[in-house]
């Protein structure tokens, strides 16, 4: 039941937890990327995520997986949105499920940090002045090499 | 490529070149054509959000950079070693590129 999706409309986070979660699980985890008011000392007001969607979605797929493997249930989805983004507004909604907590710590974490390493998606911060500019990013790298598909327990 | 097409295209009158398809002309040692994608700043920087280039045969992600880079401003403005991804796979510089290829030029990401 990994889900990993790229959407353009608003992200319901309560939907997205209701997803992951089951009897045998000791520990639920939502972790919300939202949009902040200020970046480098200057006052935002809003973001415009791009993406590279027909290759961010298996891509995103691909980090879930691995988390999957780590966190050692199949209890993990990820939404990421894409489009104009407002102060406050959820650009990325993880949840994980697993018997215990630090699994579900851990491949939460994984889930954000891949996203920043490696899905193509960039972002455009609008600043309260009028000007706009592409936030820095980091130079993708491949999926680590020793986990597969199905991301590898650890 | 069958046979028939093979004999086909070794035997057909000499036509305008640019009618032959690609398969058919490594025969004559030709070249492949890709399309280029460019997102975010890159498209920004280029103007354009995609471009089919015309690559010799056995070019590799490097040899298209290059080409591109070569092309002036402000193509010239691209990194030496961008990040690229060949038909949605990240991709090495030393990938050989076949035609039809589609080669996305992977601006440093910044999702979540």
């Amino acid at each position: 039941m990994v889900q990993a999706s790229v959407v353009s409309r608003v992200i319901d986070s309560a939907e997205v937890l209701g997803r992951v979660g089951a009897a045998e699980d000791g520990a639920v985890l939502l972790f919300l990327g939202t949009v902040r008011n200020h970046a480098g000392g200057e006052p935002v007001e809003g973001m415009t995520y791009e993406a590279y969607e027909s290759m961010a979605t298996p891509v995103l797929a691909q980090i879930a997986h691995e988390a999957a493997g780590r966190l050692g249930t199949d209890r993990v989805v990820v939404v990421h949105r894409v489009g104009e983004l407002a102060i406050g507004d959820v650009s990325v909604a993880i949840a994980v499920s697993s018997p215990h907590r630090a699994q579900a710590y851990d491949a939460s974490r994984y889930v954000i940090e891949e996203i920043k390493k490696r899905l193509p998606v960039w972002k455009r911060e609008h600043y309260t002045s009028g000007r706009s500019e592409w936030v820095e990013g980091v130079q993708p790298g491949r999926a680590p090499a020793s986990s597969g598909a199905e991301g590898r327990a650890s | 490529m069958g046979i028939g097409a093979r004999l086909e295209s070794l035997t057909a009158p000499s036509g305008p070149v640019h009618l032959w398809s690609t398969e058919r002309s490594h025969l004559f040692g030709a070249s492949v054509s890709v399309q280029a994608l460019f997102f975010a700043a890159y498209r920004d920087l280029l103007g354009t959000s995609k471009l089919d280039v015309l690559l010799p045969e056995g070019a590799t992600v490097a040899d298209l950079v290059r080409e591109l880079r070569g092309r002036g401003a402000p193509f010239s403005a691209l990194p030496r070693e961008p990040a690229v991804a060949v038909n949605r796979t990240y991709a090495d510089p030393g990938d050989t590129l076949r035609a039809g290829d589609e080669v996305a030029f992977i601006p440093p990401v910044a999702g979540g």
